[in-house]
């Protein structure tokens, strides 16, 4: 569990790419840009598809919903305030085949996560108005 | 497709390189010139016949500082400390060596320079531990990671090979076989980190967790070193101290497997020896795989029973690897391609090298090179 990480965690730092996602996480959604012309929806957050080049992304919010595509489990301290062991996930989200995204597995023991667990976003506040996407087993 | 004009057309004639050490009283612009002059003593040169360079100045540590002649050796700096008068060509590129050395195969075959140094430094940052990192923002890319545990590649195999375990049975008994090859061939490196240690099964199979499953041995281990190859044309390379290695052809990694064999117009079978990019052992079984030398899911079982070691169907990492030898960061890998396909690999030559392949490329998006050397 997690709960023990401390307040020098590393804030995301907004970017023009990027800066809705945050926004989005900020008030309890998962978001990210999908393509006007093609549908595809992109992650990293990209403002021309990659998979047609068109220039119309459109921000959608997403279900929060998915399963656990891989895991592993930290088992030092190389990032300053993200404290061990703590599970460390690759979500596959359930709108798109290979869409995915890391994040932490909150509320289960990091050695009960299994691949293809189904999961759920949460939103973790580590700064004041700043929040994280996390997941936890649904 | 495209072909490529240039196999056999230029050579890498002469290496250099550095102890690989933990942390030093020297500065790594020392270091990258002594590897430099090295290899220019190596080819039978002088540096007055150096007329190009092309070098990675790039720290990958997530402790790097990123200044120049601390941490990263760029070419301005190179150029000025090596003393090179007027350079035709002068580059730092954010590959691996094996994509420098096809970059320096053009500058030389187009004319423009003569022989083209390409150097590599790694640092081991002091008082730091390699994976740290302590900064309080995470911009980039580190944004979607940093936050969330994420420091450099480690994780990221991590993934990679409990998903590979899940859908193919491999075990981390099975990935320790990677790994003792590797150290089992740094015995046979003068200049290896761990020629003097064995890694036993239970070694392995007990030792600290980093992002499990992956554990401290399936990591490289930093260190602060540099090696550096000269590349000039096939006809001035019949010319020097050694028999060249020709450079016969050039792939990338996110090229299909098999595009080294066809542009080389090299067979996989008619490859003698191969040195396959080990910063994390996984990438072993994945490149295994996308070569060729076995089925999707079947790495784990191909590395068993000595077929990668030496004497076996095809020597991988004769060297040591990385996991062996020390995190150059794929220059390692280079040095021994050459050496063996100029049979001067000594104790761990594998006979009749005619053709060496030199694997730089990652698992994911990093576009890096791959090499095919053969004797003339
Ligand atoms: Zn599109």
């Amino acid at each position: 569990m997690n709960d023990a990480q401390s307040p020098q965690r590393p804030i995301p730092e907004p970017d023009a790419d990027s800066a809705p996602y945050w926004q989005a996480a900020s008030e309890g959604r998962l978001s990210l840009p999908q393509c006007a012309a093609c549908g595809r929806i992109a992650f990293p957050p990209r403002q021309i598809c990659p998979a047609c080049n068109a220039s119309r992304m459109e921000w959608i919010t997403l279900s929060g919903r998915g399963t656990v595509y891989s895991h592993c489990v930290m088992h030092e301290r190389f990032v300053r305030g993200v404290n061990p062991p703590l599970a460390i996930g690759q979500i596959e989200l359930e709108e798109q085949a290979g869409l995915r995204l890391v994040t932490n597995l909150l509320g289960c023991a990091p050695e009960a996560v299994r691949i293809g667990m189904p999961v759920e976003a949460v939103f973790e506040e580590i700064a004041p108005g700043v929040r994280l996407p996390q997941f936890r087993p649904r | 497709m495209p072909g490529w004009n240039l196999r056999n057309r230029a050579a890498i004639v002469g290496v250099g390189y550095t102890p690989m050490l933990r942390s030093t009283d020297r500065s790594l612009g020392t270091i990258a010139v002594e590897a430099a002059l090295a290899a220019i003593a190596d080819a039978g040169l002088t540096r007055e016949d150096i007329d190009g360079y092309i070098g990675m100045p790039n720290a990958p540590s997530p402790a790097a500082r990123h200044l120049d002649g601390v941490d990263e050796i760029s070419a301005v700096y190179l150029a000025a400390a090596l003393g090179m008068k007027e350079p035709a060509w002068l580059m730092d590129q954010s590959g691996q060596p094996t994509g420098a050395v096809a970059a320096a195969c053009h500058v030389v075959a187009s004319g423009l320079c003569n022989y083209v140094l390409v150097l590599r430094t790694m640092y081991n940052p002091v008082g730091r531990r390699y994976q740290e990192a302590s900064q309080t923002s995470a911009g980039g890319p580190l944004q979607y990671g940093l936050p969330y545990g994420v420091s450099g590649g480690i994780a990221m195999l991590a993934h990679w090979l409990q998903r590979y375990m899940h859908d193919y049975g491999a075990t981390r008994e099975a990935l320790y076989s990677v790994v003792a090859n590797d150290r089992r061939h740094a015995r046979l490196n003068p200049v290896a980190y761990w020629r003097d240690k064995e890694l036993t099964l239970d070694d392995y199979m007990n030792a600290r967790p980093i992002y499990a499953p992956m554990c401290v041995f399936d990591c490289d281990i930093p260190v602060t070193a540099a090696g550096a190859v000269i590349v000039t044309t096939a006809e001035r390379a019949r010319d020097l101290r050694h028999p060249p290695a020709y450079v016969s052809g050039v792939a990338n990694s996110l090229q299909p497997g098999s595009r080294i064999f066809e542009i080389s117009g090299v067979a996989r079978k008619d490859v003698q020896v191969a040195q396959i990019y080990d910063g994390f052992s996984p990438f072993v079984w994945n490149w295994l795989e996308r070569l060729g030398y076995c089925g999707t899911g079947e790495a784990h079982l191909y590395t068993q029973d000595g077929r990668i070691g030496l004497g076996g169907e095809t020597p991988i990492n004769t060297f040591g690897g990385q996991l062996g030898e020390g995190r150059l960061h794929g220059m390692g890998h280079l040095r021994e391609g050459v050496m063996q396909v100029m049979g001067r690999a000594g104790e761990r030559q594998v006979p009749g090298v005619q053709h060496s392949l030199v694997v730089n490329g990652f698992v994911g998006s990093h576009p890096y090179f791959n090499l095919m050397l053969s004797r003339g």
